[in-house]
């Protein structure tokens, strides 16, 4: 017992603990570390809640199975981003379509919600997250990928080149591209 | 100072908190004296929080999310354990050096092969008396890497000819066949008239590329010098039928032959060295002579 407490329990030490020993204890404590980013990366890349939680259950097992690969003299968390995101990317290109959105509300029956309620937040939050999401789908998925990387998650340029294997000024010019498109959507679409 | 243009295009890049630290500072100061680009800088801010506002979720994985995958983890471990420490590019970087040895290796495997003179498969006692060559010789002279070429004169490039020729000269029935056996390539070189014979001269070579003949007098002959055929030439292939040889051998299944005036003394001696022919087909008399 005494001897599991003064284990590592930084992400690369519980990493080697899987590598070595296949502890699935540690990876557990992995899992809920970082089960809520991988969830929230896969809707924003995938624009469809119903399936993020199976693609980030899917991201973990990939995870797994590739640990043998990871170098525990880096960071694990761009690691981890990097095999997530493939993952992902995976899914989408064999999905070909992001979002269904003939599950969802239209958008302006929901404006229309917000607009004559002026109270519910809960729709106008829908709103809200209907309109980044119909933005971020607009985006080439590089450039999605990578604003979703920095805004959402605030990975540096540096470390998202690392998880997209990308030159650091492409990555910049990604950035700068996505933020200006959805800077001009939303405040068209009046989002403060 | 920086100027305002440069500051205006880096905007976003300062406000995010990228780029270097001295160029942060330069933006920083000029932002400091410029009304135009403070506002820019203001309304950039309000930009950049509004879309990291817009990118928040508060979507949380499910209760019994980290059990599902781990009831879903495949029994067998990670892959293997030593590449953790043996990273995927170190790996790649010994396979590129181990690759760039090999190559190189092998280039100096074969400029040596190719630019070595050969050596005589033959040994002279002290008192000049010839020694009998071995098996033991000539593997060790194949093993140096030397190659002959087998030079032979007919009448034609015929092959056939060219067959009929050696024939003669090994005093066995040789066909093209044989030669065809053997892997010998033929290069006809030039024709020319030899004590009133048209005749042509052919290398067969082995191991070889580059049309060079074999030290004969210790000196290599190029084959476009040999047309029309000079003094030295004739009389280094052909100087007297008294004095003209012929040598072959098999080594490692490759046959090795020089025919040909062979004036130098040592390539007397292993003329000298080569048993007297017994009939019989080609490949039983060069497996005689080894």
């Amino acid at each position: 017992m005494s001897s599991t407490s003064h284990q590592d329990t930084s992400d690369a030490g519980l990493a080697r603990r899987c590598v070595d020993h296949s502890d699935r204890q540690a990876f557990s404590v992995l899992v809920r570390r970082y089960q809520d980013a991988i969830v929230r990366l896969a809707v924003r890349l995938t624009g469809n809640a119903d399936d993020a939680e199976d693609l980030a259950q899917e991201c973990f097992l990939r995870v797994w199975d590739k640990l043998g690969h990871y170098n525990p003299s880096r960071d694990f968390k761009p690691w981890l981003y990097q095999v997530s995101t493939n993952v992902i990317l995976n899914w989408l290109s064999s999905r070909k379509t992001r979002i269904d959105t003939s599950s969802t509300a239209p958008i302006e029956s929901l404006i229309g919600i917000a607009g004559d309620g002026g109270a519910d937040v809960t729709a106008l939050k829908n709103l809200e997250e209907r309109l980044v999401s119909e933005v971020l789908d607009a985006l080439p998925v590089g450039t999605r990928v990578a604003i979703s990387l920095r805004f959402l998650e605030g990975f540096t340029f540096q470390e998202i080149a690392q998880i997209q294997k990308l030159p650091l000024p492409t990555v910049a010019s990604r950035v700068r591209r996505g933020l200006a498109e959805m800077r001009s959507r939303l405040e068209r679409d009046g989002v403060k | 100072m920086m100027d305002h243009v440069k500051a205006t295009d880096r905007m976003t890049d300062y406000v995010l908190g990228e780029g270097d630290t001295a160029e942060r500072e330069r933006i920083h100061d000029h932002i400091r004296t410029c009304q135009e680009c403070s506002e820019a800088e203001i309304q950039e801010r309000m930009a950049i929080e509004c879309v990291e506002r817009a990118m928040q979720l508060s979507t949380v994985a499910s209760k019994g999310f980290a059990d599902r995958v781990l009831s879903s983890l495949p029994e067998k471990p990670c892959r293997s354990a030593w590449r953790a420490y043996f990273p995927e590019r170190r790996i790649l970087a010994v396979f590129a050096v181990a690759a760039a040895m090999v190559i190189v290796a092998s280039f100096f495997v074969v400029v040596d092969r190719f630019s070595r003179a050969p050596k005589l498969p033959v040994r002279v006692s002290a008192n000049g008396a010839i020694v009998r060559l071995s098996m033991a010789d000539l593997l060790g002279l194949q093993a140096n890497g030397a190659s002959y070429p087998i030079i032979y004169q007919s009448e034609s490039s015929d092959p056939r000819i060219a067959a009929a020729a050696l024939s003669v000269h090994v005093g066995f029935p040789v066909t093209p066949a044989d030669l065809s056996a053997m892997g010998a390539r033929f290069t006809t070189a030039r024709m020319t008239t030899l004590d009133g014979r048209r005749v042509a001269l052919s290398v067969m070579r082995y191991g070889a590329n580059n049309l060079t003949l074999a030290e004969f007098d210790g000196k290599s002959v190029e084959l476009p010098k040999l047309s029309p055929m000079s003094s030295k030439t004739r009389e280094v292939l052909c100087g007297g039928e008294a004095n003209c040889r012929m040598v072959a051998w098999k080594s490692r299944g490759r046959i090795f032959a020089i025919i040909g005036n062979i004036p130098d003394p040592q390539l007397i001696a292993l003329a000298g060295a080569i048993p007297d022919a017994e009939p019989g087909p080609v490949s039983r008399r060069l497996a005689f002579f080894c």
